[in-house]
């Protein structure tokens, strides 16, 4: 469970960029958990908990759409004038640009290691929009990463 | 349908389609004959129809999955990137970059776009255990177990000590009669009882010789369903003079009576023997059973399974040696045990005597420990 939280943690805080309400979905995402401990098994565990931080976190983020707060973070999040200190962070910042979905299957990709088929399952995406997605956000990041290479 | 002014449009379009037949085109151009201004909108229909194009798509090699191209690699790099592409498709990839050197830096920045772990961690994992329902669940069953525990050794204590106090409430107006009555009675004509008895030929008939030694303590009463030593008056000289409430009291003698003839006679006799010991352990016995009955069947209610003791610890010769009180320790361990499933523990210990030393309750980290 320990590390299921933290692998869900980095996932929503890499999403949202905001400690405390990342906090407050790990905290929403074992409750539900917990709830319907029965109906999962030991193996589906860590995709439940991916599953239902996923989609809590896609309605917290259009509902604070709706409530405006997240054009504060989103502005925050695109700010240019940035200094970048090593590659991770120019990653990092490549990443907060992606749309919503394609930041999600790219971090569920590689931070987590799931297969297409699993992120499906998270997302709600069949396998192919899965791929294309990964397509899409791999391309997306190299462009950003070269175009700041080439920058600095 | 023959041909009009408000049709002949559908007409028109059927013969540039080709879907006339002959009757019809003839009938068709008979028509525009007899109607010379709608050769014109005639001929006009004759534009509209599309000829076979000659224009080919250039990029089909983009369409086929095998051929890496200059419009697919990037295709091809990220899909080795994630680690989909088979060996063959590799060592194309290889090549064309080989041969391709360009393309070598886009490799190299796709795979930087490759997310490393980080290191964050959930900084409060307590607060998400907190609300695990099963360890809370455990706890309650665990909770729940020591309480039936208790509850079943407390009852099983009270029945027996009431059962105890039963007897004894019992016993003790009995035997302070006997005492009082027919033990001083007894005493005071024991001579009288001893004629009696040589009178009716009972003591050749039913009891050993008494020798000298001995004639005064004990004979072997034979027609007793059990071998039974029997102090049969008059008493010891020492005992004489003692007070025979106090001797039954500290069970130095008992008074019983033993039927001496075939008859309804009987008289008291002092006795000292196994036969009482053997008739407490009957006793006991049949206490324990009872208790363990009735113990045993709310704890298949608790289970609701269907557990038999017996053959699980009663079997055991060694247990059925130990006293009431040991027994009933090792019956609420097995109650206990059954009831948590294992998860709530009684240890006893006995002394050598078999009689209750000390013993441990235990679940989980709690535990208590109790030495008699």
């Amino acid at each position: 469970m320990d590390s299921h939280s933290d692998g869900v943690y980095r996932f929503l805080l890499h999403n949202i960029r905001d400690t405390e309400l990342a906090r407050d979905i790990v905290q929403d995402t074992f409750e539900k958990l917990w709830i319907n401990v029965g109906n999962v098994s030991y193996e589906k565990s860590k995709s439940y908990i991916f599953t239902t931080a996923y989609h809590t976190m896609i309605d917290k983020i259009r509902r604070g759409k709706k409530q405006g707060s997240w054009d504060e973070v989103n502005e925050g999040m695109h700010a240019d004038n940035k200094h970048y200190s090593d590659l991770k962070a120019i990653l990092r910042d490549a990443v907060s640009r992606l749309p919503e979905i394609q930041r999600s299957v790219i971090m569920l990709r590689d931070y987590e290691g799931y297969s297409y088929e699993e992120i499906g399952e998270i997302t709600g995406l069949n396998e192919s929009q899965v791929k294309v997605y990964i397509y899409r956000a791999r391309v997306a990041l190299k462009e950003y990463i070269g175009s700041i290479q080439n920058v600095v | 349908m023959n041909i009009n002014k408000t049709n002949y449009g559908a007409w028109f379009i059927d013969y540039f389609d080709g879907n006339l037949s002959a009757e019809k085109t003839a009938e068709l151009f008979l028509f525009l004959e007899q109607h010379q201004d709608l050769k014109q909108e005639f001929e006009s229909f004759r534009s509209v129809t599309l000829e076979p194009s000659d224009v080919i798509y250039i990029d089909k090699d983009k369409l086929k999955k095998t051929g890496i191209t200059a419009a697919t690699v990037e295709e091809f790099i990220i899909a080795d990137l994630e680690n989909d592409l088979n060996l063959q498709d590799k060592i194309k990839l290889k090549e064309f970059i080989a041969e391709n050197p360009s393309y070598k830096k886009e490799q190299d920045l796709f795979r930087l776009t490759r997310l490393q772990p980080e290191a964050e961690v959930f900084p409060d994992k307590k607060s998400l255990k907190k609300k695990i329902i099963t360890p809370v669940l455990i706890q309650m069953r665990v909770i729940t177990a020591v309480a039936a525990a208790i509850i079943i050794m407390l009852g099983l204590l009270y029945i027996n000590r009431q059962q105890d106090q039963e007897q004894t409430a019992e016993k003790t107006p009995q035997k302070n009669t006997l005492i009082n009555d027919s033990l001083k009675d007894f005493f005071n004509n024991a001579d009288e009882i001893k004629t009696e008895i040589q009178k009716n030929n009972l003591a050749e008939k039913k009891f050993p010789e008494i020798n000298s030694d001995e004639k005064n303590n004990k004979v072997i009463n034979q027609t007793a369903s059990t071998s039974t030593e029997i102090f049969i008056a008059p008493a010891p000289e020492k005992l004489r003079n003692t007070d025979p409430v106090q001797l039954a009291e500290r069970k130095e003698i008992h008074l019983i009576n033993v039927s001496y003839d075939a008859t309804t006679e009987s008289a008291p006799v002092l006795f000292a023997g196994r036969t009482v010991i053997n008739n407490e352990k009957e006793t006991v016995k049949e206490k324990f059973d009872d208790i363990k009955d009735l113990a045993v069947e709310k704890v298949n209610q608790l289970t609701g399974e269907e557990l038999l003791y017996t053959s699980e610890i009663a079997s055991d010769p060694a247990t059925d040696k130990l006293p009431l009180k040991s027994r009933l320790f090792k019956f609420t361990a097995w109650a206990l045990n059954k009831i948590s499933n294992n998860k709530v523990k009684l240890e006893n210990t006995f002394d050598q005597s078999g009689n209750i030393a000390a013993y441990q309750v235990s679940a989980g980290k709690f535990k208590y420990e109790k030495e008699f």
